[in-house]
């Protein structure tokens, strides 16, 4: 199969990733933090080893500021609902996925939209607009899930920093392949998938919180520290940690980003760009094709096909071509309603480092296909 | 002869053992025994008498608190060394 959902998780990983989890389900997949034997040790090493990793890779001081969760939305959880609770107004952009849009719903918050442009680009200033008295968290995603258009977060962060905002951005669609340093970019909170462009395994992801930000824990329990006490630990990553860490998911991930690191997120963003580029550039030349989102990109590549329902695409792209890619609302329903295309859906095709030439050709044909029948 | 440096978590302790890895130096990580761990969970990083001032100037660097330093007799016993 050709596989072109690399938004939603990616499929093909480095080998060094399936190499070292089988190992350490092998040898060493002992509970991390939790005992004095070598092999909990072990996996204590490698759990630190990839926050130093993933510490690197943001330019993150103290890795330990690093809290490994299970996915972006969790991150996210633990970010908006650990802040949230001082906070009477927060700045969403209008490009969130629902993991951001539910949250802050949920919450109870009141909240403004920085509307994106027509191809998804929300703009600083209109992230400064949108800024009340009493706003007490702005969240922006870095890149569209929908239409891969990125954001300035730079930018944004200024502002941010201008008016003394905590700063959340949600880079599940660039971390590893857009690079992100926390520090020029004044983010306060970053959640991340392990998952996605850190070619980690699913139930891999994280968030790093500045020393500056004091969450408000939503899961508390064993962290292997301070087990005297019956209450919480207030240092990190313990203090938003608890519960067995997923030691084997964890491996697999630090080998994604070693891969990363090794590659550098610059190189893989040109080369996942130059097929990106070719797709884009052959699908505006289909009749009835159209393609959203702005130039700077990463590779995730939203359009629509005259008459079709998006699901419809992407069932024929499946059942009739071989090739996976994802139809609908994408779990972004706000973004949707920004890019109007909220009744249809849009269909998505996401490359990945190891998307080759011949694939993004074979999903052209195919596309050229469908919307000729 | 080893000192015992203890620290609250896995992560500090190994923090500490990741700066040293170039060093040539051996510096482990274990679990710290009960008694100075007030009954708790806790880690110590492991290393030669020579090594240990370097281990505290650093870890007062990046901010961690330190539990206790102690040693182990031949017999296997811990005791606290006050430094």
């Amino acid at each position: 199969m050709i596989y072109l959902d690399n938004a939603a998780t990616t499929l093909k990983k480095p080998y060094a990733v399936r190499r070292e989890m089988a190992e350490c389900m092998k040898h060493f997949c002992a509970n991390s933090g939790r005992g004095g034997h070598r092999l909990s040790i072990l996996a204590g090493e490698r759990v630190y080893d990839c926050r130093e990793k993933l510490a690197k890779l943001f330019n993150v001081s103290d890795p330990a500021n690093i809290v490994f969760t299970a996915n972006t939305t969790m991150a996210l959880n633990l970010a908006i609902k650990g802040i949230l609770r001082n906070v009477t107004h927060v700045v969403i952009s209008g490009m969130e996925h629902n993991s951001v849009l539910r949250t802050i719903i949920h919450s109870g918050v009141s909240y403004s939209i920085a509307k994106p442009d027509a191809k998804g680009l929300v703009s600083a200033k209109s992230v400064e607009d949108a800024i009340e008295e009493d706003t007490g968290l702005i969240t922006v995603t870095h890149a569209s899930n929908i239409v891969g258009t990125i954001n300035p977060i730079s930018e944004i962060g200024e502002v941010a920093k201008k008016h003394n905002i905590p700063f959340l951005v949600d880079a599940a669609q660039t971390a590893g392949v857009i690079p992100i340093d926390v520090e020029w970019d004044k983010i306060s909170m970053l959640a991340f998938a392990g998952h996605k462009m850190l070619y980690g395994p699913t139930g891999t992801g994280g968030l790093y919180v500045s020393p500056n930000i004091k969450l408000n824990t939503i899961i508390e329990g064993g962290t292997g520290s301070l087990s005297e006490s019956y209450i919480q630990p207030d240092f990190m990553p313990d203090h938003l940690e608890s519960g067995t860490l997923n030691t084997v998911g964890i491996v697999g991930l630090l080998e994604g980003v070693k891969f990363v690191l090794n590659n550098t997120p610059e190189a893989i963003h040109e080369k996942e760009m130059h097929l990106t580029k070719k797709l884009i550039s052959e699908l505006k030349n289909i009749q009835g094709v159209n393609v959203y989102g702005a130039e700077e990109r990463v590779g995730v590549v939203g359009f629509s096909v005259d008459g079709l329902d998006s699901v419809t695409v992407c069932t024929k792209l499946d059942e009739d071509y071989n090739i996976a890619s994802r139809g609908g609302m994408h779990c972004a329903a706000i973004a949707h309603q920004s890019m109007g295309t909220a009744k249809m859906g849009l269909a998505r095709l996401s490359v990945s480092y190891f998307t080759k030439m011949s694939e993004i050709d074979k999903a052209i044909n195919a596309v050229s296909r469908i919307s000729k029948k | 002869m080893y000192y015992y440096i203890a620290f609250n978590s896995i992560t500090f302790a190994n923090r500490i053992k990741n700066h040293f890895r170039y060093d040539g130096d051996y510096v482990g990580v274990m679990h710290t025994p009960s008694q100075f761990a007030l009954g708790g969970c806790s880690y110590s990083v492991k290393v030669k008498p020579p090594k240990l001032q370097q281990v505290l100037a650093i870890s007062d660097e990046f901010g961690f608190k330190i539990k206790g330093v102690f040693q182990q007799t031949k017999d296997g016993k811990f005791f606290e060394v006050n430094l």
